[in-house]
């Protein structure tokens, strides 16, 4: 154990498999899809009317549900992930006595508060907003934390970048805990119809269940998801001084830019290479000593494929035995939520010592030739995980996590 | 002298430019040379000339196409890194692996005002593609990066009121990090604020946008250029050097006051943040 390292002792999430840790790590190793069609608003007219949708958040003990059920579902989001952390991790109640500082993986805070707000007939748009917080600082101030808060957006990516910065933080002293993940609610019809006009969603809408399918040949887009998750990230030596349980080791992290595109993947695949390795790097990691990657593969056509040629370069002939999974294929694409979702997908791979599912790989790409975990979880011994995740813009970042 | 800068201004909207003193720096503090320093204030019309031209990258001209879809703040930023290049006179310097961190304030507000104006009347159709790739909040690093084939991390900040603020605290903890050749940190929004005139495509009163670029390289004493210095620590009582931290004090603290002076100006939320810029060759 070096004195700079930073681990993960609290967890809080709200999926479309659910909102609990153990109701998450069940769905999501039964190979369960939380992918439904689209009810909370018409649809007819959407190309894509599926999507992975969070249940009602359920208050956290803190907050009057009366309170929160009138809160932006953002907001209610972020509060529960975090307050739920805070709480596994043994912080709640000592809160106030450690500078706790926040950074959130988020993109649609404002566009969101106007689109809700405009298509109920209000016109928040049209009004001065300068005195506004943003969802970060309102998370801040109703749980009361004393450290500093930031909000971060990498489309896809955000939630690798904050686990880094928070890990960043801790290791300069600015915090002595810091909550760090990302969140999104971006099921909403304006967002819904600008991917699907995008030609970026699957289509399969007289099958949700079947809509999300990375890897395989038959794919046809991806399906747009909401929640995300949240981490308490605080310096492994006072966690185990406090025998707090440890989740994993934020090991490592790396992040480049294709400077290509600001929505097509590169096709030169070095700069994705190049976040990994230097992601493997920072942790230490021989590629062989991998025991598992959850991809970021959204199941789009061009962006699979291109991941696959990642892998296979960084893997060279550990590709043949590194299983490798989108658990996209059962939450949904969760956007600036998802990076935070995988790396607990990571974390319960080390948990339960199995590797999730791709489920909807009944003929998996030629071009995407890894070893995949088909349909069912795979039993095996998982110590070092990492987490990929690309975003619009052309951010690349991947994420080492470890067993501590 | 630029805009913003006439003695009524510069009581009004400077904070207090006070010495390097600080009280809040117990915990880390970074500090880095700024090799460039660069700001903008454009109107509309100026926002549509650059729009065709922000200016010139290793000495040729962009593509007129390259900024149709982009946000104002988009081509602000665009703009106020060409002309920060341009002056530097780094015309044919790589930025291959630098990085680029961008705060845009309330970003896509026009663009969404649009965009839900024609949900409501023409339905899911009515919905560019455009819109969540050059309207979201990772879309100015994005497109800076793209411009000058930067290939270090980019991402956006915040997307608030408080963005400016938020990124220097980020900055300063990607410049710690000690593996970048350099950082971008670019910083846009609208003084005074975008308020769109409902179905007109324009605001309901002239606004200028604002726009900053600092490019930050690793702490390197002999370099001799001015230097940002900044830190974060929980202050439980007020501070009477601070004052609230905003992007218009910053681009006239610049503009006015070139490299030299310092600021000490406090976050949103009750978190002091101080930073300083000073030209240490003048000391």
């Amino acid at each position: 154990m070096s004195g700079s390292d930073v681990c993960i002792t609290g967890v809080g999430a709200a999926t479309p498999l659910g909102h609990a840790y153990r109701t998450i790590a069940d769905n999501l190793l039964a190979g369960r899809s939380g992918v439904r069609r689209i009810t909370a608003f018409p649809v007819d007219d959407h190309p894509s009317q599926v999507a992975g949708v969070v249940a009602e958040i359920p208050s956290p003990v803190s907050i009057a549900a009366a309170d929160f059920a009138a809160l932006p579902k953002i907001d209610q989001l972020a509060l529960w992930c975090c307050a739920t952390a805070l709480e596994d991790a043994g912080w709640w109640k000592n809160r106030a006595v450690v500078r706790v500082g926040i950074v959130l993986g988020t993109a649609a805070d404002w566009s969101a508060l106007w689109e809700t707000d405009g298509l109920r007939g209000g016109t928040q748009i049209y009004e001065p907003q300068q005195h506004l917080e943003s969802v970060v600082h309102r998370t801040r101030r109703r749980l009361q934390l004393s450290g500093p808060g930031v909000s971060v957006s990498a489309a896809c990516a955000s939630g690798n970048y904050a686990l880094a910065l928070a890990r960043r933080w801790l290791r300069m002293g600015w915090v002595d805990v810091c909550l760090a993940g990302g969140c999104d609610m971006a099921v909403t019809p304006m967002t819904v119809a600008g991917f699907g006009n995008l030609r970026a969603l699957s289509r399969r809408n007289d099958d949700p269940a079947a809509a999300s399918r990375p890897f395989d040949a038959d794919r046809d887009g991806f399906v747009v998801g909401e929640g995300g998750a949240m981490f308490v990230l605080e310096p492994m030596a006072s966690a185990r001084k406090r025998s707090a349980r440890i989740y994993a080791k934020v090991a490592g992290c790396g992040a480049s830019s294709d400077a290509f595109h600001m929505v097509i993947p590169s096709s030169d695949p070095q700069p994705a290479i190049a976040a990994v390795r230097q992601a493997l790097v920072d942790a230490r990691v021989d590629p062989a000593d991998v025991d598992y990657v959850n991809a970021h593969a959204t199941s789009t056509a061009v962006g699979d494929v291109a991941e696959a040629k990642v892998l296979e370069t960084i893997f060279e002939s550990s590709i043949e035995r590194i299983p490798v999974s989108s658990t996209k294929s059962m939450t949904g694409h969760l956007l600036t939520g998802a990076a935070a979702v995988e790396a607990l997908a990571c974390i319960i791979a080390m948990d339960q010592q199995a590797a999730p599912p791709t489920i909807n790989l009944d003929h998996p790409d030629p071009e995407c030739n890894l070893c995949h975990v088909p349909h069912q979880a795979q039993q095996r011994a998982i110590r070092t995980t990492i987490s990929n995740s690309f975003g619009f813009g052309g951010s690349n970042t991947c994420l080492v996590l470890q067993a501590a | 002298m630029p805009d913003g800068c006439s003695e009524d201004n510069g009581a009004e909207r400077n904070p207090p430019l006070i010495a390097t003193q600080s009280s809040s720096f117990a915990a880390a503090t970074v500090k880095c040379p700024i090799a460039g320093i660069g700001t903008l204030r454009a109107d509309a019309d100026q926002l549509v000339k650059l729009r065709r031209q922000p200016g010139v990258r290793a000495g040729k001209p962009f593509s007129p196409a390259f900024l149709k879809h982009a946000d104002d703040q988009t081509v602000a930023a665009v703009a106020v890194v060409a002309q920060t290049i341009a002056k530097q006179g780094w015309d044919d310097r790589s930025f291959r692996d630098w990085g680029v961190v961008a705060a845009p304030i309330l970003f896509g507000r026009f663009g969404n005002e649009a965009a839900l104006r024609r949900f409501v009347s023409e339905g899911a159709w009515g919905i560019s593609p455009h819109m969540i790739p050059h309207h979201s909040l990772h879309a100015v690093a994005g497109t800076i990066s793209q411009a000058w084939q930067i290939h270090g991390p980019n991402f956006g900040i915040s997307g608030g009121p408080g963005a400016a603020a938020e990124a220097f605290l980020v900055a300063a903890t990607m410049v710690s990090e000690n593996n970048l050749p350099g950082l971008w940190l670019v910083l846009t929004g609208f003084d005074p604020e975008y308020i769109p005139e409902k179905g007109a495509g324009k605001p309901t009163q002239p606004t200028t946008c604002l726009a900053a670029a600092l490019a930050l390289t690793p702490d390197n004493p002999s370099a001799g250029l001015p230097s940002l210095r900044v830190g974060c620590e929980t202050q439980h009582q007020d501070d009477p050097h601070s004052s609230d931290f905003s992007l218009r004090a910053l681009v006239n603290h610049l503009e006015c006051k070139g490299n030299d002076g310092h600021g000490q100006w406090r976050m949103p939320g009750g978190v002091d943040f101080d930073w300083q810029i000073e030209a240490e060759t003048q000391r």
